[in-house]
Formats: C-alpha cells, structure tokens, sequence
C-alpha cells in the first residue's frame, strides 16, 4: 500500500486479510458515516447538546482508528473529554473543526485506495 | 461500523455459530427466543436512537431475565470504573472498541468456553462426589447392620 499522510491501513489489512472487498466495504461505511458523525458534532456543538456531543465523538473515535487516522486521535478525544464535562465551547469548536480538515483529508486519500483496489 | 466489523470477524473465527446483529437492546430482547447462551452487548446503545436502553440498562436486564447467558460488554470508555460496573452487574468481560478489540473478544470468548468447562467438569465431579458418599453411606450402614444380626463379627 502507498505511502499516504493521514491513513494508514496496516490494521484494515490484517483484519481483512488483504482482501480487497472487505477493506472497500470498510472504508466506503467509513466514507458514508463519518461526514454525518462530524455533521452531526457540528449541530450539537451549535445546540450545546453537550452529552449527545460526547456520544457522537465517542462512536467516531474507533472509526478514525480503523482507518489509521492517528493525527486526529488527540483531538477527538480532546471532544469527548470537554463536551463530557461541558466545558471551553470555543475549543470544541476549533476541535472540531480539526476533525473535519483532517477527515477531508483522509477521504480523498481513502477515495483514491478505493479507486486503486476496485 | 464497529458492530458490521465485530460480526464479520466473529463469523469467519466461529463459522459454526449463528450470529444476530440488533441495533437496540429492546430488538436483542424481543429476540430472546432464538436462545442465545452469548450475548456482546456494546455500552452505548442509545447513541443512534436516544430513547433506547443504555447497554449497562440491557445488560442489567438481561441478567435478571435470563442469567445463564453470558454477556460481553464492547465500549470505546477505557476507564476501569466502567468496566468494573459491568462485571459487577455480570458481565462475563469488558473489552474495550479499537483495532484490539476483536483479538481481545476472540480471548473472551475461549475464556468463556474454558470457564463453561470448568463449570462442567466441576458439576460433573459434584455429582460423583455425591453418588460416592451415598455408596459409603451405604456400605456403612449394611455393615452396621450386617454386625448386629451377627452375620459378621
């Protein structure tokens, strides 16, 4: 597998054995789920829906360590962690903000795997 | 995505197992009737659907209900006073979401098969224990009876 900045797929790869399809699979419900989880942080940072907000980073946090999105595990952890404790708004919202460049990043790397092993 | 993972993975390690994937502890309830003997049950169940049973909720009821099915617990919270509430409401383990996550079930689960043996193995050996006493118990009181009528001794 290529070199890349913001992936890295050792884990999905042992876990599917190298096979293709299953790693697709895997990354495309990444695809699909993750814009709605940092959506969805989004507006319940807006609403300072602060538990449901811990709940929503909570589920994205093994999603970003499946795809080997190392960089961003501070960060949401950072989320949980503030939004658990209903504290610094701002910071979250720069947090999040983090999460979502990061993850944009990280899908266009992702698109171009998925491109690559179709 | 951790759940379609966690059965994947469960499907290929125990092929001969039948797995049921429900997205609430209401539905894994309604469903008690397939009989299950393990249930994996992720703590935060009502993070899709907000009015659903936590799953410390679940777990809590599923005990009460049916205490002969072993639960394992699967959450992302890596704080020990979490996993140390599960087992405390009987949950046979607790692992914790991430790439470890499905080596660390595939231990739960060999844990769980060795501690139903033993389980076995011991009831088994009650049992023996038992009919063994009987049988001396017997034995003694025949020979009590046997000396008295002076057909020994």
């Amino acid at each position: 597998m290529d070199n890349y900045k913001k992936i890295n797929l050792e884990f999905l790869q042992s876990f599917t054995q190298n096979d293709n399809a299953q790693m697709a699979k895997y990354i495309n419900m990444f695809l699909t789920l993750a814009p709605v989880s940092i959506n969805t942080m989004k507006t319940q940072h807006e609403c300072g829906d602060w538990n449901n907000l811990r709940t929503t980073a909570h589920s994205l946090k093994p999603q970003l360590a499946y795809m080997g999105i190392e960089s961003l595990k501070e960060t949401i952890l950072r989320i949980e962690e503030y939004a658990g404790e209903a504290k610094n708004p701002e910071a979250i919202g720069g947090l999040i903000q983090t999460v979502e460049a990061g993850c944009n990043e990280a899908f266009v790397e992702l698109r171009a795997v998925i491109e690559k092993i179709a | 995505m951790h759940a379609q993972m966690m059965e994947d993975h469960l499907a290929s390690k125990y092929p001969n197992f039948k797995i049921y994937k429900y997205s609430t502890g209401e539905e894994c309830n309604d469903n008690m009737d397939k009989h299950p003997t393990i249930v994996v049950l992720d703590y935060h169940l009502d993070a899709v659907n907000k009015s659903a049973r936590t799953g410390l909720e679940t777990l809590i009821h599923l005990k009460k209900k049916y205490d002969h099915i072993d639960v394992i617990m699967i959450s992302g919270q890596d704080k020990i006073d979490v996993a140390v509430e599960c087992v405390r409401e009987g949950a046979f383990d607790y692992v914790v979401k991430g790439p470890s996550a499905f080596v660390r079930t595939e231990q739960a689960f060999e844990k769980l098969f060795k501690h139903r043996q033993v389980i076995h193995e011991l009831a088994k050996y009650k049992k023996l224990n038992r009919t063994l006493t009987f049988s001396i118990i017997g034995i003694i009181a025949l020979a009590a009876i046997f000396w008295a009528t002076g057909i020994i001794g």
